[in-house]
């Protein structure tokens, strides 16, 4: 059994954002699912966004479930806690995975390929860089963002965290 | 896509108990020992709830899921920790050193018991379903539908949200809910930590649904 610390930060459960300034720490734990952290240097002021398919397919209120409405919604949150100061962001991206062989059964893209594309292009329309990937493969990942650095760490069940 | 399908989880409860009892039987047979696997709960859930299924989001799970196709399709999860894993292990290879690490030899173990598991399930729902066409239970769905594994078990060791993600969004990524079914397993009167998903791609239930009304 591993209990997480509360140092480990907020979790940030599947289909949800949470916004946060500093200090503090925002986690989620991904799968075939993309997390989206953004963050604003200056106001040392973070988002986090657990995306679970890549569009919405008509109006919805699960805004972090989608990669089109997550991102934009995330920034509707970070503008109200900055109160009047403009945001300047960058992004950094983690998961998108494929953990059972047999959910490609074809040649078309996985869940997780989809969510990553979906996810880059909608920060793309937003024009907010992307500083760091940790993308693809087959296993699960914990995701940790720091309001106060902006760092990204990644834990991997047997590997030893990575910093991005 | 948001459906409501308590009429379909409540179809699928006494099919479910009839599978469970046979696969029991087999596992027994299997393992030697007297092994009961009990349909506790047919939940319908919001994918975002069922994600806890597994326990809490960082707690590190095992998984040999394979999936299924036959009147509907969808997915099989035998979900275990590391100690109850090693407990079937050992029961298996009659142990007496109780396993502490997954090697070749484990996880192939655990990947044939989730196979007879599946199969004798996917079995007893074959001899189940009423006759093509009929408008029976959402076993048939309308088709002559043959009961059978679609791929080989797989083994995943990992955070038990990341598993229980993956596995909503492979199952049902254009629904809402999801229907879930929970056993309670008992190794000699004995209650373990095993436990089995079932889970029908929404799709085709909604599908069973309009064939069924």
């Amino acid at each position: 059994m591993s209990r997480v610390p509360e140092s480990e930060g907020q979790l940030i459960k599947m289909a949800e954002i949470g916004v946060l300034q500093s200090p503090g720490k925002l986690r989620t734990l991904l799968g075939s699912c993309v997390g989206v952290a953004l963050f604003d240097k200056r106001l040392k002021l973070i988002g986090l966004a657990h995306v679970v398919m890549p569009c919405s397919t008509g109006p919805t209120t699960s805004h972090g479930k989608y990669a089109d409405t997550a991102i934009p919604e995330m920034i509707r949150r970070m503008n109200a806690m900055a109160s009047g100061s403009k945001l300047s962001l960058t992004a950094k991206i983690a998961g998108g995975a494929n953990m059972f062989s047999y959910a490609t059964p074809n040649s078309t893209a996985t869940i997780g390929e989809q969510n990553i594309l979906a996810v880059e292009q909608s920060l793309a329309k937003e024009q907010i860089p992307v500083l760091g990937r940790h993308l693809g493969g087959n296993f699960g990942r914990r995701m940790v963002v720091d309001a106060e650095t902006g760092t990204a760490q990644i834990h991997i069940v047997g590997q030893s965290p990575v910093l991005f | 896509m948001n459906t409501d399908l308590t009429e379909q989880t409540d179809q699928l409860s006494p099919y479910l108990h009839r599978g469970f009892h046979e696969a029991s039987m087999a596992l027994s047979k299997w393992l030697d020992r007297r092994l009961v696997v009990v349909l506790e709960q047919v939940q319908l859930l919001r994918l975002e709830s069922a994600i806890e299924t597994l326990g809490p989001a960082d707690e590190i799970q095992c998984a040999c899921c394979m999936r299924f196709t036959g009147g509907f399709t969808g997915q099989l999860a035998l979900a275990f920790d590391d100690t109850s894993g090693w407990e079937l292990c050992d029961i298996l290879f009659h142990r007496e050193h109780p396993s502490t690490e997954w090697g070749e030899l484990e996880i192939s173990a655990l990947l044939e018991t989730t196979n007879i598991l599946g199969c004798s399930l996917l079995n007893s729902f074959s001899l189940a379903s009423p006759p093509a066409g009929s408008i029976g239970p959402m076993l048939a769905s309308g088709v002559d539908a043959t009961w059978m594994p679609t791929s080989p078990p797989v083994f995943v060791r990992d955070f038990a949200a990341s598993i229980m993600e993956s596995i909503l969004v492979n199952q049902g990524s254009t629904m809402e809910s999801v229907i879930l079914a929970k056993t309670k397993w008992e190794v000699e009167s004995r209650t373990t930590h095993l436990q089995l998903l079932l889970l029908p791609d929404g799709t085709n239930l909604v599908g069973a649904a309009r064939v069924a009304n």
